[in-house]
C-alpha cells in the first residue's frame, strides 16, 4: 500500500510543478490559439505551385509558336523573339524544377537533364529518321528539354540564323519544341485538379493521421536540396571553388550559350521564396510565426525572408552574364555564393530544426 | 550476501523464459525482414562508399554485397531457431556475433534499441531459455526442467531495469523538464493525430508528457516488479509505448520493448492468463543450473560496464546533449532535436589552394544527417578526406569544417572551431577542446 500512497502524491506533485511552469508568464511571445497546417499546404499548392507550373506550361506554347513564327519566316527578328521565348520558358522552369516528389521525376527529366548530349543531337540532326514530336517524345531526355533547345537556339553566335538553313537543324528545333510544349502540358495537368490532382495527393498523401508532416518534411527537404544544388552546382563548380586547381570552369554554368544562367538562378530563388512565404496567402513564413520560431532574437521568418532578398540582390549585382563574370567578376558572384550559404544555413538547420521533420528526413527509424 | 544468493537460486517457473525465448525470436525476425524489405540492407551497408566505424573497431568492414545479405539472411534463420530453441546456446551466440557485426559497421545508424538487443542477446547465449517447449528439450529431454533458479529472471529484469532508468535519468536535464522540449518541437508536427492532436499544439500537453516520461522511465521497472502494480504498470506500458510508437518513426522499438517487458510476469501470471498452457514437462533427471565463479564474474563485469558507460559523460566538460561527447551507448533515446548542415574546407599547404568539399558528395543522406551535429564524425570524415586527397598525390592536406548546428529549437550556432584543422587532430576518446561551448537558451 505504501508504494501505492508514495506514487498518488508523486503523481500530485508533478501535476503541481507542471501548473506551475505553465501558469509562469512565458517569454515566449504570445501563441495564436491554433494554425491550420492544411489551409498552409492548400495555399502553397493551389496558389503557388500550381500557377509556377501553369505558367511553365503557357511559356512553353509562346515558345513552340515563336518558333513556329520563325520556322514559316526565319530572320534575325523572329529569331530573336524566339531566344527571348526560350529564356522565359526557362525562367518559368527554374521556379518549378525543385518541386519533384516521388513519381514527378517521371515528368521533371524530361524537361531538364543535364548535362545535355551535343554529340547526340548532331548524330540525330545527322541521320535521316524523321524529325516528328511523336519520334523525340519517346527518346532519352538528354537531346531533348530546354538544355536541348538551348543549344540549338544559341550555340552557334553570329551563324545561329544561318544554321537553321539546314532543314532537319529546323525541324529538331521545331520538334523539340513542340515535345517541350506537350511535357510541361503533362506536368500541369499531373499537378492540377482537374488532371490527374497531384496536389491532392501531395497535400494530403494517405489521409491519414500524420501525413500532412510528411508534406511539410518534403517540401522542407526539397528547399534544402535545391538550395544545395544551386550552391554546388550552379556556382561553386563553375566559379572553380570545389576544385583542387581553384580554376573557373565557365562552360559548367547551367545556360552556357543563352547568358541565362543568372536569371534561372534569380528564378530558383523566387520559386523558393514564393512558396516558403506562400505567396500572399498562408506560408511557412506564417507557420514559423506560430511557432514562436527565432533567429537570434528576431523572427525566424523575417531573417530566412532577408537572406532571401540578400542573396537575390547579390544575384542581381552580377551584371555580366554569369560564364564571363565568374572570369573577369569573380568577387561578385562569389559574394552571391556566399549570401546563398547564409540562406542555407537557416532552411537547412534553424528552419528544419524548427519545425521538427528532420528524424524523418529520409524513411528510416531515429530514436 | 547469504540472502540475495539464496532468493537469487530459489526455482521459479521457466514459463517466462519460454516465453521470453519466443517473444524475442519472433520480433527479432520481423525486424530483420523489416529491414531487408526496406532495402535498407543496400542503403545502409552496400551503397555507401565510407562508413563511420566505431573508435577501436575501424577494422569492422562490410562484406560485399552478397556476403551482406547472406548475413542478414542468417539473421533470419538463427531468430527462427531461436523461436523454436533450436541449438539454443549456438543460435544466440552467432545471432549476437551477426548482430554485433553489423550494428558496429557504421555508426550513422546509431540506435539505442539496437545496442540493447546486442546487449541483451549477449547476456541470453548464457540463459536457459530452451529447457522448455523446445527442439532442443524434444531432442535431448535430459535437459528439460519446469523451474530454473531466480538469477537466470532476475538479470534479463535487471537489464531491462538499467534501459528505462538511464533513458529517465537522461531526461533529468533542464530543456526536457524546463522547456519541454524537443516534445514542444515536435508535437505541434502532429496536430492531425486522430482524437487527441488538436491537443498537441499547447504547451501544457508538451510538459505533462516530458514529465510523464521521465517519470514512467524512472519508475516502470519498480512498478512491473512488484506484483500488485504490475497489470495496471504493463497497461501503462502498452499506453506509452503504443502511443510513442504510433507518433515517432521510432521502428522496432516501442514493439520491442512491449515484448521484452513480459519477462516481468512470472509463471502465475502466465497461468492466469493463458488458462491453455499445457504444464511444463517435468525433468527426467533434475540438473542444476547455476553459475560459474567465472560466470558470475562476467555477468558482474557487464553490468558494471553498462552502469558506467552512461555516466562517461561526467569526465568531459561541457553539455552532452552538444557535444555529443559520451552520448552513445547511453540510452538518450529521442532526447534532443538537432538539424545541422556541415562544409568541409581542404587547404593544400604546399600551394596554398583552398577548395570546398560537400560531403553529401560523398556520404548518402542519412550519413550526412547523423554526421553534421555529431563532432566526432565530423572530425572522422575530415580524416577521411584527408586519406581521399592523399590517394590523389596530396602529401598532408589540412581539413576545416564550418558546422551550423540547431539544437532544440536554438538559433543556429558553429558545432566546431572553424579554424581547427580537423584532419590533424588525433582521433581518440580524450576531450576534443575543438568543440564549440553550448549556445546558451
Amino acid at each position: 500500500m505504501k508504494i501505492a500512497r508514495l506514487s498518488i502524491v508523486l503523481l500530485v506533485g508533478v501535476a503541481t510543478i507542471t501548473l506551475a511552469i505553465i501558469n509562469q508568464p512565458s517569454a515566449q511571445p504570445t501563441q495564436a490559439e491554433s494554425f491550420d497546417r492544411r489551409a498552409m499546404l492548400e495555399n502553397i499548392t493551389l496558389n503557388v505551385v500550381l500557377p509556377y507550373h501553369q505558367a511553365l506550361a503557357e511559356q512553353a506554347a509562346i515558345l513552340q509558336e515563336a518558333i513556329y513564327a520563325f520556322r514559316d519566316n526565319p530572320n534575325a527578328e523572329t529569331l530573336s523573339a524566339a531566344q527571348d521565348a526560350w529564356v522565359d520558358t526557362s525562367v518559368a522552369w527554374e521556379r518549378c524544377e525543385w518541386l519533384e516528389f516521388g513519381r514527378l521525376m517521371l515528368y521533371h527529366t524530361p524537361i531538364e537533364r543535364l548535362p545535355t548530349s551535343v554529340d547526340n543531337i548532331e548524330t540525330v540532326i545527322a541521320g535521316d529518321h524523321e524529325l516528328t514530336s511523336e519520334y523525340l517524345y519517346n527518346q532519352g531526355s538528354s537531346i531533348k528539354g530546354l538544355p536541348a533547345l538551348e543549344y540549338l537556339l544559341f550555340s552557334a553566335g553570329d551563324d545561329t540564323l544561318t544554321s537553321f538553313q539546314e532543314p532537319r537543324r529546323m525541324a529538331y528545333l521545331v520538334a523539340l519544341a513542340e515535345t517541350l510544349a506537350i511535357q510541361t502540358q503533362e506536368l500541369y495537368d499531373t499537378w492540377s485538379p482537374e488532371g490527374d490532382n497531384y496536389a491532392e495527393t501531395f497535400i494530403d498523401a494517405s489521409g491519414e493521421g500524420t501525413s500532412l508532416r510528411e508534406s511539410i518534411s518534403m517540401l522542407n527537404n526539397q528547399m534544402v536540396v535545391e538550395i544545395e544544388a544551386v550552391l554546388r552546382n550552379k556556382l561553386a563548380r563553375p566559379l572553380g571553388l570545389s576544385a583542387e586547381d581553384n580554376l573557373p570552369r565557365p562552360e559548367q554554368v547551367e545556360a552556357p550559350y543563352s547568358d541565362a544562367s543568372t536569371a534561372q538562378i534569380i528564378a530558383n530563388l523566387e520559386g523558393l521564396q514564393g512558396v516558403f512565404n506562400g505567396g500572399e496567402g498562408l506560408g511557412f513564413d506564417d507557420y514559423l510565426d506560430f511557432l514562436g520560431a527565432e533567429y537570434e532574437g528576431d523572427p525566424l521568418s523575417a531573417a530566412i525572408n532577408a537572406r532571401f532578398e540578400a542573396a537575390l540582390t547579390a544575384m542581381h549585382a552580377i551584371e555580366q552574364p554569369l560564364q564571363i563574370a565568374i572570369v573577369e567578376d569573380p568577387e561578385t558572384v562569389r559574394a552571391a555564393y556566399e549570401s546563398m550559404r547564409a540562406l542555407m544555413v537557416l532552411v537547412r538547420v534553424d528552419m528544419a530544426g524548427q519545425l521538427g521533420v528532420t528524424i524523418t528526413f529520409n524513411d528510416n527509424d531515429g530514436d | 550476501m547469504t540472502a540475495i544468493k539464496t532468493w537469487l537460486a530459489q526455482p521459479t517457473s521457466i514459463i517466462p523464459l519460454v516465453g521470453f525465448r519466443v517473444a524475442f525470436g519472433v520480433l527479432m525476425l520481423v525486424s530483420t525482414l523489416r529491414f531487408w524489405l526496406k532495402g535498407w540492407i543496400a542503403e545502409y551497408y552496400i551503397d555507401p562508399t565510407y562508413h563511420f566505424t566505431y573508435w577501436g573497431f575501424g577494422w569492422v568492414k562490410p562484406l560485399p554485397a552478397i556476403g551482406m545479405y547472406l548475413v542478414f539472411a542468417m539473421v533470419a534463420l538463427l531468430c527462427v531457431f531461436i523461436t523454436i530453441g533450436l541449438a539454443y546456446h549456438l543460435s544466440m551466440a552467432l545471432f549476437f556475433v551477426l548482430f554485433t557485426y553489423i550494428e558496429l559497421l557504421d555508426k550513422a545508424f546509431y540506435l539505442n534499441h539496437y545496442y540493447f538487443i546486442s546487449l541483451l542477446s549477449f547476456m541470453l547465449i548464457f540463459i536457459p531459455l530452451h529447457r522448455q517447449w523446445s527442439v532442443d528439450s524434444w531432442w535431448r529431454p535430459v535437459i528439460r526442467t519446469t523451474h530454473v533458479p531466480r538469477w537466470t529472471i532476475t538479470v534479463i529484469q535487471l537489464q531491462i531495469g538499467i534501459v528505462y532508468v538511464f533513458a529517465g535519468i537522461a531526461k533529468l536535464n533542464p530543456d526536457w523538464l524546463l522547456r519541454a522540449m524537443p516534445l514542444a518541437i515536435w508535437l505541434p508536427a502532429y496536430t492531425d493525430f486522430p482524437l487527441i492532436g488538436h491537443l498537441f499544439e499547447h504547451r501544457w500537453v508538451a510538459y505533462t508528457m516530458s514529465w510523464g516520461g521521465a517519470l514512467y522511465d524512472l519508475t516502470i521497472p519498480f512498478w512491473l516488479s512488484w506484483r500488485r502494480t504490475r497489470w495496471p504498470a504493463y497497461a501503462t506500458v502498452v499506453f506509452f509505448h503504443v502511443m510513442t510508437g504510433l507518433l515517432f518513426p521510432i521502428g522496432m522499438f516501442p514493439w520491442i520493448m512491449l515484448a521484452c517487458t513480459l519477462i516481468f510476469f512470472d509463471g502465475h501470471d502466465y497461468r492466469k492468463l493463458l488458462r491453455w498452457l499445457p504444464t511444463p514437462t517435468p525433468p527426467i533427471t533434475p540438473i542444476s543450473i547455476q553459475p560459474s565463479r567465472w560466470g558470475v564474474a562476467i555477468l558482474g563485469l557487464f553490468f558494471l560496464f553498462q552502469i558506467g558507460l552512461p555516466l562517461r559523460h561526467w569526465l568531459y566538460t561541457g553539455n552532452v546533449l552538444w557535444t555529443e561527447e559520451g552520448y552513445r551507448l547511453s540510452w538518450r533515446v529521442m532526447l534532443v532535436e538537432k538539424a545541422g548542415f556541415t562544409t568541409f574546407f581542404v587547404h593544400d599547404p604546399t600551394t596554398g589552394r583552398e577548395w570546398v568539399v560537400y560531403p553529401s558528395q560523398y556520404l548518402t543522406p542519412q550519413q550526412t544527417q547523423q554526421m553534421s551535429f555529431q563532432p566526432d564524425m565530423i572530425q572522422a570524415f575530415a580524416h577521411h578526406l584527408r586519406e581521399v586527397y592523399q590517394a590523389k598525390g596530396y602529401a598532408a592536406v589540412e581539413v576545416r569544417a564550418e558546422a551550423y548546428v540547431s539544437w532544440n529549437g536554438r538559433s543556429s550556432h558553429l558545432l566546431v572551431d572553424p579554424q581547427t584543422n580537423l584532419a590533424a587532430e588525433p582521433r581518440s576518446l580524450w576531450h576534443k577542446p575543438w568543440i564549440t561551448d553550448a549556445p546558451p537558451e
